[in-house]
């Protein structure tokens, strides 16, 4: 039996994080590699604009790997990451 | 013998891998008629794990992440259940890559789909590009370039084999894809965490679709000096220095035949066996 | 940004591929080879050859005669097949020449005999046993040619199978014609087992591979 540790809750302010294969900055970063990006559509014949907002979407892929670090947040130019462990957990 | 050489051909002598059957694919089909020509893919992204439409996978991961052992596990087995159903990958020692690169044709390296996705990795040249793809299907990549970022470098024989040995040493193992498709059409150069199947089986105990390796990497201690040169190339957790007896020290169990501790040294003192001859290791993939 | 070993963006101009772009078959080709090559008209013109002619003599003639057609059938194949040029067969040209030859071998002819078994056989895809650097293989499950010498010239004919001199001729012209030493050889044949398989093996080194 795998043992499972609650982990932190990273939520995306999607309005801010809208060309996050260009940016790159939470994905390299993390120690643990938490986050994922794919592009939101394949088109025939075409190569996606990682520039035109909304063409890639990131994604919290394996958040029972989030030791809370809080780099993501740090190094985002955005400012659309928050990292918080669940209320009910630091009660 | 795996399930993969149980369905896909495969010997106690030649494993599924060396059966030039497993890379063999047309170029051409004729449309049948009613089936029109695949237009566009939906959406690729995946949705968000609280979502309902989010794979089993990220759902075992948000359970994971809430400290539900007992729906992770559940959402676990079930998965492997099914994928010992498929073909899946395998780990593959970097000179049976060298053999199965003559039968894979044609060879185009390209950007690792893994490494894009996990560390949004662009490879956009020869120097950068980690995966090849084998097989008439790397003749239409351009269909779906976004797949490709664009581009891909066929190669001939002598440069494919000199592109894998090269990453090689720079630390990346070595895997065969059987998923999905009804040949192998990749082989992957590898490391943790940025591989998908290998994030997979050791974070996640999805064991299924990514097996083993033929072999079992043994030190051995008569030539091993204790350099050291070996350490840090293992992805699996098997390799460490044991300070009590100065040498290198490779656990059988967490061992995947990858090789890439015996390419590192410099004394030949680690040695393939033969997984499937040695009684308490020939069922572990 | 991180010292990891892809971490560099470059900014290079976005791929965008012509829309016409067709990986697949011209239909016209492979309409024009059917009705030229088709099996049944072929069958039907040896039958009028054969009828009347002692066994041996028969089988001789059909020899004959399907060997002159496999030449035929693929000389109009390979013709067509260059006039009506797809982007799958650009890349393959393009991948054979960039990497001095060496991926010409087996997809270049391969794409011919494709062409002419789809063209005039009961096949949305031709069945490839093996396609490496050494060889190339492929098996006929279904094929029109034995079923009409089956029906027309009948069974005691079909038996010895005159067919597969057509079969041998095709392949054999196509990869010669791309300048590789081959030798074509039958494996298994439909009179005997389930299928007809040929193989082509590589003799040395040709289009300085």
């Amino acid at each position: 039996m795998t043992q499972c540790y609650v982990a932190p809750i990273i939520e995306i302010d999607r309005e801010r994080c809208t060309t996050p294969f260009a940016c790159k900055k939470c994905l390299q970063i993390c120690p643990t590699a938490v986050f994922g990006v794919r592009e939101t559509r394949q088109v025939r014949l075409e190569e996606t604009d990682k520039f035109a907002p909304g063409s890639f979407r990131l994604r919290v892929a394996y958040r029972d790997k989030c030791s809370g670090c809080n780099r993501c947040v740090d190094v985002c130019p955005e400012s659309a990451l928050t990292v918080r462990m669940p209320e009910e957990v630091l009660e | 013998m795996c399930r993969m050489c149980d369905s896909l051909g495969g010997t106690a002598e030649q494993p599924w891998y060396k059966n030039p059957k497993n890379f063999s694919n047309r170029m051409y089909k004729l449309r049948e008629p009613g089936k029109g020509p695949q237009m566009a893919a939906g959406g690729n992204a995946e949705p968000d794990a609280g979502d309902q439409r989010a794979s089993p996978f990220a759902q075992a991961v948000e359970a994971k992440a809430n400290g539900d052992a007992d729906t992770f596990n559940k959402i676990i087995s079930d998965m492997n259940a099914r994928a010992s159903l498929r073909p899946g990958c395998q780990v593959v020692p970097l000179h049976e890559v060298l053999d199965v690169l003559d039968l894979g044709m044609p060879v185009a390296a390209m950007q690792c789909i893994c490494r894009k996705e996990t560390r949004a990795c662009e490879e956009c040249s020869l120097k950068e590009y980690t995966g090849l793809g084998l097989g008439t299907g790397m003749l239409k990549w351009e269909r779906w370039p976004e797949r490709y970022r664009g581009k891909v470098e066929f190669l001939s024989s002598k440069q494919a084999k000199e592109f894998v040995e090269y990453w090689d040493k720079k630390g990346f193992m070595h895997m065969l894809m059987q998923e999905g498709g009804d040949f192998i059409g990749g082989m992957c150069n590898c490391d943790y965490p940025d591989c998908l199947p290998i994030r997979q089986r050791i974070d996640y105990g999805l064991t299924a679709q990514l097996l083993k390796s033929e072999y079992v990497c043994f030190v051995d201690w008569e030539k091993c000096n204790g350099c050291g040169d070996c350490l840090g190339r293992c992805d699996f957790n098997a390799l460490k220095y044991e300070a009590t007896m100065e040498k290198a020290h490779i656990d059988q169990f967490q061992c995947f035949g990858c090789g890439l501790c015996e390419t590192a040294c410099p004394r030949n003192a680690i040695e393939y066996r033969d997984r499937k001859k040695i009684s308490g290791l020939a069922r572990v993939w | 940004m991180t010292g990891s070993l892809h971490s560099v963006v470059k900014e290079r101009e976005r791929v965008v591929f012509p829309k016409d772009w067709t990986f697949d078959l011209a239909e016209e080709m492979v309409e024009a080879i059917g009705e030229e090559f088709s099996p049944s008209a072929a069958v039907e013109e040896l039958a009028r050859r054969v009828a009347g002619k002692p066994h041996a003599e028969g089988v001789a003639t059909a020899e004959a005669y399907f060997e002159d057609y496999g030449r035929r059938w693929m000389g109009r194949t390979l013709e067509l097949g260059e006039q009506y040029r797809d982007r799958t067969y650009e890349v393959l040209l393009q991948a054979a020449e960039t990497t001095g030859g060496d991926l010409a071998f087996p997809h270049v002819p391969e794409r011919f005999v494709e062409i002419a078994y789809l063209s005039t056989q009961p096949l949305y895809s031709l069945p490839i046993v093996e396609n490496t650097r050494h060889r190339f293989t492929f098996k006929m499950v279904f094929c029109d040619t034995f079923k009409a010498l089956e029906d027309q010239c009948g069974p005691e004919m079909a038996a010895t199978l005159p067919c597969r001199k057509a079969c041998l001729a095709a392949v054999g012209r196509a990869f010669r014609d791309k300048g590789f030493d081959v030798e074509v050889v039958q494996d298994s044949s439909l009179a005997t087992d389930e299928f007809c398989q040929f193989r082509t093996e590589r003799r040395a080194a040709a289009n300085g591979a």
